[in-house]
């Protein structure tokens, strides 16, 4: 299992981010660690415009469905058949279920392991033949962010970018079909997840915050552009 | 079983919070089915009991796969 993960996930990757160490100007391995997870988020940039707009579409008649439930609640038959109706007629598509999920696991495992090799080489073992192996690596990134200490102001600049992402998200969403439990839940964590990010990041290497803002800021482009679509 | 009703309901509620509001790390896509699988085992459990219902919501989380066709079921 673990040469399969390897072999099939983390070495590919690993050379990946080799290659564009090697190939992108400057040699930087922060900028490669950014190129690396835009090219990882833009492969999976389909599938997340189709999840959001099926859960936006899915919140927007959660009234309804809630209006259902309650007028029908003792006939479980007439239940299910007037929900499957709205779906049929929202032509909401719920697709994929938790499938997606079991596959990013274990690509998103990898690629948090291949930052952490990238950051403290043990061994550059894992590369292929063809791959240049440059020895040493520039682990400075744009010549002053060292990439292997800690780095405080980076990680209140990841917990802040993660709160304004979350808020043009909520924006997007616009739950207003949520519970009342729901909406106050969903308050509270608007607030509280940023300072759980900045708790976690305040003790981890910088060039693994640095791939937690390149993710959040394509997710907010990603926003953008689902919202001049829409 | 009020714990484990309790915590099914804050896995749901993180879980929807997540989905809606952090989709940077990770892509989660909507249930397929109606209700959600933590609504179902709330629902099981507290229809059939802590062996039958929690049987049924085991079955119900692995016909999650790309072979079931997903929509309303109810415990």
């Amino acid at each position: 299992m673990s040469f399969l993960f390897t072999q099939i996930l983390y070495r590919p990757l690993f050379n990946l981010l080799l290659l564009l160490y090697n190939y992108i100007p400057g040699n930087d391995l922060g900028i490669a660690i950014i190129a690396l997870t835009v090219l990882v988020r833009a492969a999976f940039f389909p599938l997340s415009i189709k999840a959001q707009r099926s859960q936006k579409a899915l919140s927007a008649i959660n009234p309804k469905i809630q209006e259902i439930r309650a007028r029908l609640k003792n006939d479980s038959t007439a239940q299910n058949a007037a929900i499957l109706q709205l779906y049929k007629e929202h032509k909401v598509n719920p697709f994929g279920g938790c499938l997606p999920i079991l596959i990013q696991l274990p690509i998103l495992i990898a690629l948090y392991r291949v930052f952490v090799a990238g950051i403290n080489p043990q061994s550059l073992s894992l590369l292929y033949s063809f791959i240049h192996n440059p020895e040493t690596l520039n682990k400075l990134f744009l010549g002053f962010l060292d990439l292997t200490s800690k780095n405080h102001i980076l990680a209140i600049v990841t917990g802040l970018l993660q709160f304004m992402q979350s808020r043009q998200s909520a924006k997007y969403m616009q739950t207003s079909g949520a519970s009342k439990e729901m909406a106050a839940m969903n308050s509270q964590m608007l607030y509280l997840f940023p300072v759980i990010i900045i708790v976690i990041g305040w003790n981890l290497p910088a060039g693994l915050l640095l791939y937690w803002v390149t993710a959040t800021g394509f997710s907010m482009l990603e926003q953008l552009y689902l919202k001049k679509q829409s | 079983m009020n714990i484990i009703t309790q915590l099914l309901r804050f896995y749901r509620n993180t879980s929807q919070y997540m989905r809606f509001y952090v989709p940077s790390s990770l892509v989660l896509t909507p249930c397929k089915y109606y209700p959600s699988c933590s609504e179902y085992a709330e629902l099981a459990l507290h229809k059939h009991g802590l062996v039958k219902g929690g049987l049924k919501s085991v079955r119900r989380i692995c016909s999650c796969n790309p072979w079931s066709k997903g929509g309303v079921d109810l415990p």
